[in-house]
């Protein structure tokens, strides 16, 4: 396997020390689950999802790029320093963002030097995927507005003791966030290692190349959940959603199930962003204001960086790469 | 999932001490109802001390519960809520045993223009405590009336607040009352009304609880 692939480990790294707290920030930062435990189940989920349902992002990622190895570890280097640079920010990061911008600087990087036509860019893909970001926070908030009157009238139905409501919110968090690690894996592995699959660097193995993709990318997340996402669970989840049990279940649960739909149409989309459509879509039903205006406008300009950032990162790059200077 | 046999037997625990804790505010009371008929006799020695027993039951329970929680794999959530709740309650039997030292210790005499008043406030605030009793019940059976007697303790604390004004007044508008003796009788009526702030407070847990599971 290529070394160069270690650009995009470092990216899964990063993907499942952040992202873990999405799915079972609650449960952990409640002390309604361990840990320990859950990171396990987070890393098992992660992998499970990216091996099972992974490849349809790998496509897409394989129609929006057409370089080789050195492409992907550029676009993977300018993805993870983006990721970087915007958490030093304290601005929300959207990995699909920082990936797809940086694929996009590095595709035009090569048309703006010549060295490609206009034709390596996929415009339709492009324009799938960026409607897919729209469509991520407010089709979380969709399915919460959906979903949260059916369950509370079927909660309200049973008549809960309040012990029992207790274990059973506790259950339903835990199932929602391996759901959510589940739909993580499928959507967000293509982040991973989508470019280099395309760059055919998972060739030369005894497994498909596709499963070694799926594999190291699913691994990788994993990896990143076990090692650095003990801070953040515990930090994140206390943060994000400082709201009842109930409502907290259904945040996870609609951001896994839109993440999910995402990953079956082959788009990797923000785990981070469903998450605040969900939590808007929570404080409409509740006529709260969870989310305030002034983190809406951070929130919408971390949006709108990443992407920008990645390009123009990955675009100086392969400038210098390709240039004449003495160390290209 | 939270077991059967743990949900029934921390419930069963609570429901204990919330028996022993209402018997001690019924002694309480009835300590208070046989002073004013025979003043400081045998019978509301006696009946001070069963308010002791019951309060020092209460302790001895709610050690055995806080025991039983952190050995049980109760969700903290429940666990902190649960122990939150008993230990601001716990204040009230103390409270009632701790008047009747008083009136025992200091010998507090109470002129009968008083007496009225102050059997008024002490009925009062036991059957706030009562009705606080219910809403905590109420919880552990899911009930919907929660709120609703949240509400009713709300406003037998204001009647409480009321008549401690108007039992203090009397109290420094008596002429013939020594003033070392206002001070001791309005520390009284305040113990004794205190009685349903304490019960407000506990409401307010109560409150908390009810809303965070609400959907």
């Amino acid at each position: 396997m290529e070394w160069r692939v270690l650009a995009g480990v470092l990216l899964g790294w990063g993907l499942g020390a952040n992202d873990a707290a999405n799915a079972f920030g609650t449960a952990v930062s409640s002390h309604m689950l361990r840990w320990r435990t859950a990171a396990v189940l987070m890393a098992i989920s992660v992998t499970l999802g990216a091996l099972v349902e992974g490849e349809a992002g790998l496509l897409t990622y394989a129609r929006l790029t057409s370089g080789g190895i050195d492409d992907a570890f550029f676009t993977s280097l300018a993805a993870a320093i983006t990721t970087l640079a915007m958490t030093a920010m304290g601005l929300p990061i959207s990995i699909s963002q920082a990936t797809v911008g940086s694929m996009l600087g590095v595709t035009l990087s090569h048309i703006h030097g010549g060295r490609a036509g206009w034709e390596t860019l996929d415009l339709t893909s492009l324009g799938k995927v960026v409607l897919c970001w729209i469509g991520t926070p407010i089709g979380a908030a969709l399915i919460t507005l959906l979903l949260y009157p059916i369950l509370a009238r079927l909660l309200r139905l049973l008549h809960l003791h309040f012990l029992t409501y207790d274990a059973l919110m506790r259950t339903l968090l835990v199932v929602a966030g391996i759901y959510s690690a589940y739909a993580l894996g499928a959507n967000n592995v293509a982040n991973v290692t989508g470019v280099f699959y395309r760059a055919h660097a998972f060739h030369q193995s005894f497994l498909p190349p596709e499963s070694l993709a799926l594999l190291v990318g699913g691994a990788s997340i994993a990896l990143g959940t076990l090692t650095g996402g003990k801070g953040v669970m515990e930090t994140v989840g206390r943060g994000i959603l400082p709201i009842d049990a109930f409502s907290a279940f259904l945040v996870v649960l609609s951001e896994a199930l839109t993440v999910h739909f995402y990953a079956a149409i082959g788009v990797p989309v923000s785990t981070s962003q469903a998450v605040v459509g969900a939590v808007v879509g929570i404080g409409f039903l509740k006529g709260l204001r969870l989310v305030s205006g002034r983190a809406i406008v951070v929130i919408f300009l971390g949006w709108l960086l990443t992407p920008v950032l990645g390009f123009l990162l990955a675009f100086l790059m392969v400038r210098l790469w390709t240039s004449d200077l003495p160390f290209s | 999932m939270f077991g059967w046999k743990q949900k029934h037997l921390v419930t069963q625990m609570v429901e204990e001490y919330l028996q022993h804790a209402e018997r001690c505010l019924l002694h309480f009371r009835e300590a208070f109802e046989m002073f004013f008929q025979n003043g400081f006799s045998r019978e509301f020695s006696e009946l001070s001390e069963k308010t002791d027993l019951e309060e020092s039951a209460c302790d001895d329970l709610r050690r055995r519960i806080d025991e039983q929680m952190y050995e049980k794999a109760l969700i903290p959530e429940s666990r902190e809520d649960i122990l939150h709740l008993l230990d601001k309650m716990d204040k009230i039997p103390n409270r009632a045993e701790r008047i009747l030292h008083d009136m025992l210790d200091m010998r507090i005499h109470i002129p009968s223009t008083l007496r009225e008043g102050m059997l008024h406030l002490v009925h009062l605030n036991q059957e706030c405590f009562t009705t606080l009793l219910e809403a905590v019940r109420g919880i552990f059976v899911a009930s919907e009336t929660v709120i609703e007697k949240i509400g009713m303790i709300g406003h037998q604390e204001e009647k409480s607040d009321r008549l401690e004004r108007e039992l203090i007044r009397a109290v420094f508008s008596d002429h013939e009352i020594p003033p070392d003796r206002r001070i001791l009788l309005t520390d009284l009526i305040r113990h004794i009304s205190h009685i349903s702030d304490l019960s407000e407070d506990v409401a307010d847990i109560l409150k908390i609880m009810t809303v965070k599971r609400m959907v």
